[in-house]
């Protein structure tokens, strides 16, 4: 693999993937992502993921510098995204920091799953949601939804599919609602 | 004493140069032996303890050392309100008290679970931190919008430190050359909200073409662990004379780096977690004593705890700026054993 393409600019093409997966699953544009996290440029680094990044200009000059005299490619820099997949329909599978920052700037305006201490807890510790622990949602949830996990204060807790549809409320407090796609708890168990 | 000894011996009292002096062969007292086998170091250790401390101050500082040091934590109020994430944890029974010199960093007196597993913790509202490992970024200063440098990064507990004094702008550029420990600083930084950060997994060696960039440059050097006795008893007996010689000079080698990459009316801070003079002093002393050392000078830490920097230790006399350097240790601070120094890249 030549160096030039571990960490380079995102084409045309997975920019405007990553701003459709966005709103599809949250309801926010790239554009408010970047300003909310006061970045200008989005950053793939390819190895054996496809991994985008949001950095600032001072970041991409410093980027540009690393490579250029010292052949150095960073690990990781700026708001790591998520992961991009698929070839034919490029999507964002998106990240843990992604969410946080998301929740702290009130940018999940879809697809949220708001939920009760100890629904929180077990969702901590890596367990899928059951329709008691969910207080509110927001937007219409149907089956299959990537959805984000957050606490009563908006606190970001992890992404998870939703197994039902959520807006219709006539099920069992024991149904599961939402599969445990990755949560904070990973810091933990996975993170190092 | 073998002949390799004797020989050693006689060169050292012949033509002894300073490193001779600290690192050669060293005579063992009957006072350090016996302290040595009854606390289980090695002889050479208490040797330099007794020369350091005296032997009353010594024995204090070898008790100290076989009782766990008080947990601490550092609050992270980039997202959360220091007082808040108190009453948080202590609505679940955990109790905290402030550390004086410290302005984000707890005691924890009492755990009743893990500290690591709490969703406060999770949600990077604190780092779990040795209270003595808060300062160097304390130290360092960062302000707003800098480009700062972390030279030995992992796991991130001192680049998470530094993001949150920059208030998450600027950029930090951590370095960490180990494959198997970037994935922790990583998942730190990412963990606690940071987004100003710049990993790279190399030798900082390879950044010798940034010169005079950074407006700051921290340098938490590789060293013996000889400060952290209390949370690593293996460390008593695993690291001889000669290991921390072989750590002397790569850490002599890594702040003339520092200095080289750190921009004019910048700063450098050095520290280690470790209490030998012989990785502490003698590295500032030599390298002030060097070509790079006379684009730099010694300056106040201003952390407002720690004893002076030593100006002499087992015959060696060390550059009297080096009163400004910090010396912690656990019988008198109650934190691991820890040096730190400040220079100002003139």
């Amino acid at each position: 693999m030549q160096a030039e393409e571990v960490m380079r600019k995102a084409s045309k093409v997975e920019v405007v993937a990553i701003d459709a997966s966005l709103r599809r699953i949250t309801g926010a544009s790239l554009r408010e992502v970047m300003e909310a996290a006061r970045k200008e440029c989005v950053i793939v680094r390819q190895m054996r993921r496809r991994e985008a990044f949001l950095v600032s200009r001072a970041e991409e000059l410093l980027m540009a510098e690393l490579a250029g005299k010292s052949r150095l490619y960073p690990y990781a820099v700026g708001l790591y995204l998520g992961v991009l997949r698929g070839s034919r329909r490029l999507k964002l599978v998106p990240s843990l920091p992604l969410g946080s920052i998301l929740a702290r700037h009130g940018l999940l305006r879809k697809g949220c799953v708001y939920v009760n201490e100890r629904g929180e807890k077990l969702f901590l510790y890596g367990r899928d949601l059951f329709i008691g622990s969910i207080v509110r949602t927001c937007g219409r949830i149907r089956r299959g939804d990537l959805v984000s996990v957050l606490t009563s204060r908006n606190e970001f807790l992890g992404w998870g599919i939703a197994s039902v549809d959520l807006h219709n409320g006539s099920r069992g407090r024991e149904t599961v609602a939402v599969r445990n796609l990755v949560d904070l708890g990973w810091y933990l168990r996975r993170g190092g | 004493m073998n002949l390799a000894e004797i020989r050693s011996l006689h060169a050292m009292t012949s033509n002894p140069t300073r490193e001779d002096k600290l690192f050669g062969a060293m005579r063992i007292s009957q006072q350090a032996k016996r302290l040595a086998e009854r606390y289980g170091y090695l002889p050479y250790m208490v040797e330099r303890y007794i020369d350091l401390f005296g032997a009353k101050e010594a024995e204090e500082f070898l008790r100290a050392c076989n009782r766990p040091l008080v947990k601490s934590i550092r609050c992270n109020d980039y997202l959360v309100r220091c007082d808040e994430l108190k009453a948080l944890l202590e609505g679940k029974g955990f109790v905290l008290k402030e550390i004086g010199w410290a302005p984000h960093g707890f005691w924890v007196l009492n755990e009743p679970f893990s500290l690591g597993a709490t969703p406060e913790y999770l949600k990077g509202y604190y780092y779990i931190q040795r209270a003595a490992s808060m300062l160097p970024a304390y130290a360092l200063q960062p302000k707003v919008g800098e480009l700062v440098m972390d030279m030995t990064a992992a796991p991130g507990g001192k680049t998470t430190q530094i993001a949150q004094l920059m208030k998450n702008t600027g950029v930090v550029v951590a370095v960490e050359i180990s494959r198997s420990r970037i994935k922790a600083l990583r998942s730190h930084v990412n963990r606690m909200g940071f987004t100003n950060v710049l990993i790279i997994r190399a030798d900082v060696s390879r950044l010798r073409g940034f010169r005079e960039r950074f407006s700051r440059t921290l340098l938490d050097a590789p060293c013996s662990g000889e400060g952290i006795i209390p949370v690593d008893p293996s460390r008593k007996r695993s690291r001889t004379l000669q290991d921390l010689r072989v750590m002397y000079r790569r850490q002599v080698e890594l702040l003339k780096l520092a200095i080289e990459l750190t921009a004019r009316g910048g700063y450098i801070v050095y520290s280690t977690c470790s209490i030998a003079p012989e990785e502490n002093e003698l590295v500032i002393d030599t390298v002030l004593d060097s070509e790079v050392g006379e684009s730099v000078d010694v300056v106040e830490a201003g952390v407002g705890v720690g004893d002076s920097g030593l100006e002499e230790f087992r015959g060696v006399s060390f550059d009297e700026r080096l009163r400004k350097c910090r010396r912690l240790y656990p019988h008198k601070h109650g934190t691991e054993g820890f040096f730190l120094c400040k220079l100002r890249k003139l």
